[in-house]
């Protein structure tokens, strides 16, 4: 399966996509760590999912760069965007957060999932809550992964 | 049952032990109660002696049985924390003050709960609303009026026998609580709702004072500890049956009534007129004759701030809050009260402190709580769902707020207009009517009552009919003086304020000097016409007016106000606010005609208006708006009014008749001749209806065009129109028309939606012009809107939107693309190209102190190889002529070392294992040539690696740099004046959790300060270090070289025999090893360091969740995971530090730049706002040699380290004065800055004293600098020496009262700076 990972904690990475090796299923993953990369990518190359960190900094951080301003809802722009330009990739989040966003336009993960599967419907599959701690989470994403498996891949 | 989040640990942790513990006593012994209160009063569990787990005192413990079916609380299990009980003084913090109301609300919402059962069964009944209200239906009410006068002469003709009987039912009645004392509430609650009116009546009458204060909840409390201080007991949920109690007390208290608004009236006027002291003895009076209020309080308040200013009006608060006596609910009200007044509290902060109070309560558990409080606090504006809980909460409010409230009510269900109602409300303010004077009763009676022929209309109405008709005709400057003249005795109506206000946008400037009006009066008809013209005061006007309106808020005519703000601000429904403020008129107002929505209704009122005062241009224009038809307003002539308000009107009825292109034709021509003769009070109303039409015919081209034409025109003229629905209206049209316009992206960004939504709309228009970013639009295609062209291109394709857009993948892209916008600004408007350079500029700064701050990054390792080699030459260069020398030997013998295991080599050799004594004498001598240039290269205080760690790296910055995601995300503390981890602030004002859980909290965040700065310090101290034989066992660059790896090197090098050579192939080595110690260095802290950091970050998690109320630490929770990611992001940049330099220089550099560079990296480093005044008397485009930028930076950066971290000073505190000159052959620099009250002057003038002397000394000693943790001073000289390699120089520190200054001069002979200008 054909994976783009949208995700700019390192760590979080690390443990995605050592889980995502060590499932028996054939993966391929490319990964970007930024609202405007991962928006690109999903846009320019076709994935049987995404799986993409709510909270996102514009740009890729690198040495050069300081990601510009940081997105709490980077990954819900993501999906707004691609719903916009009819690219109906479906998509799991993945978080760690359990709220999102400051003082009055902070908003629980469960009302955020509630806005998500109504406003993508067909597009969200559902959210990974990641905590180190546990692997409920590999659980929860094996479950959410092996609901696309079996559907046809698109091709490049 | 729940209780919101917050508040629920407070519940629990101030739980009513000592009730549970003396409920039996209670039950057993009746009496024995009040010593339980005494003893819960000693306790700290209560504050004015009620026991409040119950509420009132007789909500006995035998409730407390009902818990067992799990609705209640039961057994200490739920009470966790006995011992926490503590006394909440009201001086406390306003959630505290919640928490104390909260507690005794909870417990007896938590026992009606339990009691559902046994009122439901009593009362079904009640639940029918054609039954509720007995006395409408039932013909021994005494609300009927023949059996009101039978009544009365029952009353005036009673014998004995009657009154004995009375008295009788009073007794039982009373014989009856006083046998079950716990069952109280329940027979309050039946002789409230089931009792029939009479007996009621004869009950509350006859009963002695503390049961009737009780039943009645002390409606005329005589101090504010009274107030709201009897607990309420259960209600209906029925409206009718609440209002019909509310009707009775109102009744009852009816002289109570009347003196309060006799006064009250009084005591508006004169505090609109500015006579303070007329208010206070009206103000006096009240609270003398009818008690104190809510209504009181709050303009205790108002008159204190208006008269005696803020400190009075802080005064009285405090008088209040230190009652510990005074209900929860008086000071919870005061403190919003008290901000409410305050003039330096703006409406906004007002209302952001009132909506996340009354967030805490909108659960629907206390979803009554929030109601009341929106009521009180927030606005009028009452929801239907409201409406109970706000006359369930006023229950125990004083009579007067009850009376208040029950107006307020009736004009929520007159909003609404619930017909249904009318009748039952017809028959209740009819006999209120009968028994006090109220105009406000008149003007609901006027709105309820169906026969509107029958009106009385007070002369107050004549005379304002005869000033809207001055209006309505015209005459605008008598409209104004006969205004003026009728304010001096109803200066409470403000609809005189209004017409006045209008007037005057007719007329122009008008000198209101001659006035007898007072500066509060004359201050809202100046914001009012401020409004109404639309001009440059309209927001400050705006604001003023509505801080007004919140002041008095429970004045009718600041309610008026608060009307017309909404209205000519808000785009929301205000239906309710247009006949609020009707209803909140002073008179019966013939506008109400318009409010009827029923012609043949609406002309029975103007008829009735006709009769009373005869004809009126007034009465004859609203006869021809209400009846909806257009032929009266065709010909404004007759109607005498100006053909522009005719057409308006014209306009108006056209869309609701749902011709909107009549009104479209009738709206343009008034929308030219406004705009070319400006008369924006016309033009905004014209705007609206010609915008509606648009609407309603999708011609959203011509709308947006017309709403963005009205912005440039005048902003203020396009606050009615709710923007955003337009654009997401005319957006999902997805029309390319419309995206095509240039006006669509400026409509969504003038109507304020969200960046995302900014992007789309510009990136729809981009791509029906086919561009993918603007600088590609061609400017010709916009040749007709070049106003628009530019907006678009300066205002809304900022960098933040530029950012957004699909092309552009990095900071570095979004500048360029503003620049390349910026300059196609300056072809398009050139009038502007000082603006647009301006901005060019700023971010070619930016731009180049970015680059400078990267370039040091980048340049932190340094080893100054020439350095090196030039001292190599002068004092090494022996060592190796001497090694040679001994290179040269032929005889093996010539041993000059001892043996020893280390100069032992094991060699395999033949297959055996071999000891071999390596240590000869060309061994040893190539060793001491060895370290002699690894030590030059390593540890000279001059040229070696190790200056470098320690000034750019150790001093300050690494343990800022590490410290920062730990500090931005508030997790981490400083160290007190008491040697201890001081509490976290933020997390104190911001988490709403018990004092224990902040000691938790406390205790945790000090534990992981300590690691952490143990873990910084452990850093500096021992990782980054150089590590050697003898020293920094833990030093991650290691230059321990072993005999094997200097034998294979003097191997290696045996060969050559010039010195330059072997120079070079030592050096070389020696950076291939500090090469390798860098690479380790990076992989231990971006790979074991970060490990170490979030193992620590996760252990301050666990620990976190450890504590009891965790689900509101959520925001801390939140910190620690935000942190992990950070961390790992900033470890990553600090590795990236330990690469060695490249050999690549800035060519030549702008001081003042560095300056701002050094600023901002030391600003970021320490999250502190530095504020700079710069100086810059340098010699124009004066520009220093490149190649001494991380040297000057170095001195910058150490000097403002120092002043962030020395001059003890708070954040806003950091000013810092930095001067620059220069003369031929010198740079000087004066840099001074504030220090703080708490430095120590002895100790500081110490050290100054010793660094002078220091630095005065001839034979400055470099070892001195290489001590860390000082000022850095010396690091300076070093710098300037031995860096710049400065002849002359001085370094001047001194330190004076407030002030520490440090001068300095460097001879810039041979720096290569250029004054491009000389």
């Amino acid at each position: 399966m054909k994976i783009l990972i949208i995700e700019d904690d390192e760590l979080k990475l690390e443990k995605l996509t050592e889980h995502l090796n060590n499932t028996a299923a054939q993966h391929t993953y490319t990964i970007k760590k930024s609202l405007k990369s991962g928006l690109r990518e999903a846009c320019l190359n076709k994935y049987n999912v995404i799986i993409l960190d709510m909270s996102l900094p514009t740009f890729e951080i690198s040495r050069n760069e300081n990601g510009g301003r940081f997105n709490s809802f980077g990954g819900q722009e993501i999906l707004h965007e691609l719903k916009r330009r009819n690219i109906r990739t479906q998509s799991i989040i993945f978080t760690q957060f359990e709220s999102f966003g400051e003082q009055h336009k902070e908003i629980s993960l469960d009302s955020l999932k509630l806005q998500l599967q109504n406003y993508f419907t067909g597009m969200y599959l559902g959210t990974v809550f990641y905590n180190a701690a546990n692997t409920d989470w590999q659980n929860k994403l094996d479950e959410l992964l092996s609901s696309i498996i079996t559907k046809e891949c698109p091709n490049d | 049952m729940t209780v919101p989040g917050s508040f629920r640990k407070y519940l629990l942790l101030g739980a009513p032990v000592a009730q549970l513990d003396r409920a039996p006593d209670y039950e057993s012994v009746g009496q024995r109660f009040e010593s339980s209160r005494a003893h819960q009063i000693f306790q700290g569990v209560t504050r004015n002696g009620d026991p409040f787990l119950f509420g009132p005192t007789f909500f006995g413990p035998t409730l407390v049985p009902l818990s067992e079916e799990g609705k209640g609380y039961s057994g200490n299990a739920h009470w966790p924390n006995r011992g926490s009980i503590r006394r909440v003084y009201p001086s406390e913090s306003i959630f505290e003050c919640k928490l104390i109301f909260l507690e005794s609300f909870q417990a007896t919402a938590n026992i009606r709960h339990g009691v559902n059962n046994r009122r439901d069964l009593l009362y079904t009944f009640q639940s029918d609303p054609q039954i509720t209200l007995p006395f409408a239906k039932n013909d021994n009410h005494p609300k009927n009026s023949n059996q009101q006068k039978d009544k009365a002469i029952f009353m005036k003709n009673k014998n004995k026998k009657r009154a004995n009987k009375d008295r009788g039912i009073a007794i039982a009645f009373a014989q009856k609580i006083y046998a079950s004392p716990n069952q109280k509430k329940f027979y309050f609650y039946d002789l409230k709702y089931t009792y029939n009116p009479v007996d009621r009546h004869k009950i509350i009458n006859k009963i002695n004072d503390k049961l009737r204060l009780e039943i009645l909840k002390n409606p005329t409390p005589k101090a504010y500890n009274d107030l709201k201080a009897i607990h309420r007991f259960d209600s209906t949920d029925n409206l009718l049956c609440e209002i019909e109690w509310y009707f009775y007390e109102i009744i009852t208290y009816k002289k109570t009534i009347t003196t309060f608004l006799e006064n009250k009236n009084l005591f508006e006027l004169s505090l609109l007129d500015g006579k303070y002291e007329n208010s206070r003895i009206y103000l006096d009076k009240i609270i003398e004759s009818c008690g104190v209020s809510l209504w009181s309080l709050e303009n205790e308040f108002a008159l204190r701030e208006y008269s005696g200013g803020l400190q009075s009006n802080l005064e009285f608060f405090s008088e209040l809050s230190s009652s510990t006596t005074s209900s929860p609910w008086v000071i919870l009200l005061a403190s919003f009260y008290s901000d409410r007044a305050d003039k330096n509290i703006s409406p906004t902060k007002y209302f952001e402190k009132v909506n996340s109070c009354i967030e805490e309560f909108s659960s629907n558990e206390v979803s009554r709580i929030s109601s009341y409080l929106k009521y009180k606090l927030d606005n009028f504006l009452i929801l239907k769902s409201d409406r109970i809980h706000i006359l369930q909460m006023e229950e125990n409010s004083s009579i007067i707020d009850r009376y208040e409230t029950f107006k307020a009510i009736l004009h929520s269900i007159i909003h609404k207009k619930e017909k249904e109602k009318y009748e039952v409300l017809l028959s209740i303010i009819k006999k209120i009517k009968e028994n006090i004077e109220d105009v406000e009763l008149d003007i609901i009676f006027a709105c309820l009552t169906p026969d509107k022929n029958n009106l009385f209309f007070s002369p107050q109405t004549k005379d304002f009919l005869h000033i809207c008709d001055l209006y309505s005709c015209g005459k605008y400057e008598e409209c104004i003086k006969d205004s003026f003249k009728s304010l001096a005795y109803i200066g409470n109506s403000v609809e005189l304020y209004d017409l006045s206000a209008r007037s005057m946008c007719h007329l122009g400037e008008q000198d209101l000097a001659f006035t007898s009006l007072s500066p509060l009066q004359l201050e809202i008809i100046d914001c009012l016409k401020s409004i109404y013209s639309k001009d440059e005061k309209f927001r400050d006007s705006f604001r003023k007016l509505y801080k007004i309106s919140l002041t008095f808020y429970s004045h009718k005519w600041a309610r008026q106000l608060y009307t017309i703000l909404i209205s000519e601000f808000g785009s929301e429904d205000n239906s309710f606010f247009s006949i609020s403020n009707l209803l909140n008129s002073q008179f019966i107002n013939p506008k109400l005609s318009l409010f009827f929505n029923d012609k043949n209704i609406s002309a029975n009122f103007l008829h009735s208006l006709t009769k009373s005062f005869g004809g009126s241009t007034t009465i004859n224009f609203l006869h021809a708006v209400s009846s909806g038809s257009p032929e009266l307003l065709e010909h404004p002539q007759h109607l005498k009014i100006p053909h522009e308000r005719a057409t308006l009107y014209l306009a108006k009825i056209h869309i609701e008749n749902l011709d909107y292109d009549k009104s479209i034709a009738a709206t343009l021509p008034l929308i030219d001749n406004f705009k070319k003769e400006p008369n924006f009070f016309y033009y905004e109303k014209a705007f609206v209806l010609l915008s509606k039409s648009y609407m309603k015919t999708c011609n959203y081209k011509q709308l947006i065009i017309l709403i963005v034409d009205s912005y440039f025109t005048n902003e203020n003229t396009i606050r009615r129109l709710n923007t955003k629905d337009i654009y997401t209206e005319t957006t999902s049209a997805n029309s390319h028309t419309v995206f095509q316009l240039c006006q669509y992206p400026i409509l969504c960004y003038i109507s304020g939606q969200d960046l995302y939504q900014q992007y789309v709309a510009c990136d729809n228009f981009l791509k029906s012009h086919k561009a993918e970013v603007p600088s590609e639009l061609n400017s010709i295609v916009f040749a007709d809107c070049v106003q628009c062209y530019i907006f678009l291109l300066y205002a809304v394709f900022n960098e933040g939107l530029i950012s957004k857009l699909y092309s552009i993948e990095s900071t570095e892209e979004v500048e360029a693309e503003r620049i390349k916008i910026l300059h196609k600004l300056i072809l398009a408007d050139p009038s502007k190209t000082n603006e647009y350079i301006a901005e060019i500029n700023e971010i070619s700064k930016r731009i180049t102190i970015r680059k400078y701050i990267q370039f040091v990054e980048e340049s932190k390792i340094h080893i100054d190889i020439e350095g090196v080699k030039k001292y190599a030459d002068d004092n090494i260069k022996d060592s190796f002529d001497r090694y040679h020398d001994i290179l040269k030997f032929k005889n093996p013998d010539i041993n000059i070392v001892s043996i020893n295991r280390h100069n032992l080599l094991s060699i395999e050799k033949d297959g055996i294992q071999q000891l071999f004594l390596i240590e000869d004498a060309k061994l040893s001598s190539f060793k001491t040539l060895f370290y002699e240039i690894l030590d030059t290269m390593i540890s000279s205080k001059e040229f070696g690696l190790n200056n470098y760690l320690s000034t750019r790296i150790r001093h300050g910055t690494l343990s800022a740099n590490l410290r920062k995601p730990f500090d931005d995300y508030k997790l981490i503390s400083k160290i007190d004046s008491t040697g201890h981890y001081a509490p976290i602030e933020w997390w104190q004002k911001n988490l709403l959790i018990s004092e224990d859980e902040q000691t938790q909290l406390h205790h945790f965040f000090s534990l992981f300060s300590e690691r952490i700065d143990t873990i910084i310090n452990q850093i500096k101290t021992e990782w980054i270090q150089i590590k050697t034989e003898n020293r920094n066992a833990d030093g991650l660059f290691n230059f321990i070289y072993t005999n094997n790896e200097l034998y294979v090197l003097l191997i290696q090098t045996s060969t050559i025999s010039n010195w330059n050579d072997f120079f070079q192939t030592i050096s070389q080595e020696i950076i291939n090893r500090i090469k390798t110690n860098l690479e380790f260095v990076r992989f231990t802290i971006s790979v074991n360091l970060k490990h170490i950091f979030l193992k620590e970050l996760t252990l301050l998690y666990n620990n976190m969740q450890t504590i009891e109320s965790n689900a509101n630490l959520t925001p801390v929770l939140t910190s620690i995971i935000s942190c992990k990611t950070q961390i790992q992001t900033t470890l990553q940049q600090i590795a990236y530090w330990f690469n060695l330099s490249q050999d690549k220089n800035i060519e030549s550099f702008d001081l003042v730049l560095a300056v701002e560079a050094s600023l901002e990296l030391i600003s970021n480093l320490y999250n502190r706002t530095l504020k700079p005044s710069i100086h810059n008397n340098l010699p124009k485009n004066f520009k220093i040699n490149g190649l001494h930028f991380n040297h000057y930076f170095d001195i910058l950066t150490i000097i403002f380290e120092n002043i962030v971290r020395h001059s003890e000073l708070t954040n806003d505190e950091n000013e810092i004065s930095i001067t620059m000159s220069s003369t031929a052959s010198a740079i000087n620099l004066l840099i001074s800055n504030k220090i703080g009250p708490t430095y120590n002057h002895n100790i500081g003038q110490k050290k100054i004293s010793t660094i002078s002397s220091e630095i005065a000394n001839q034979n400055f000693e470099f070892e001195k600098t290489s001590k860390e943790g000082g000022t850095g001073i010396l690091k300076i000289v070093k710098i300037i020496k031995h860096d710049l390699k400065s002849t002359f120089f001085s370094v001047t520190p001194a330190l004076y009262d407030e002030m520490f200054q440090i001068s300095i001069g460097i001879n810039a002979e041979g720096l290569g700076y250029e004054n491009t200008n000389n």
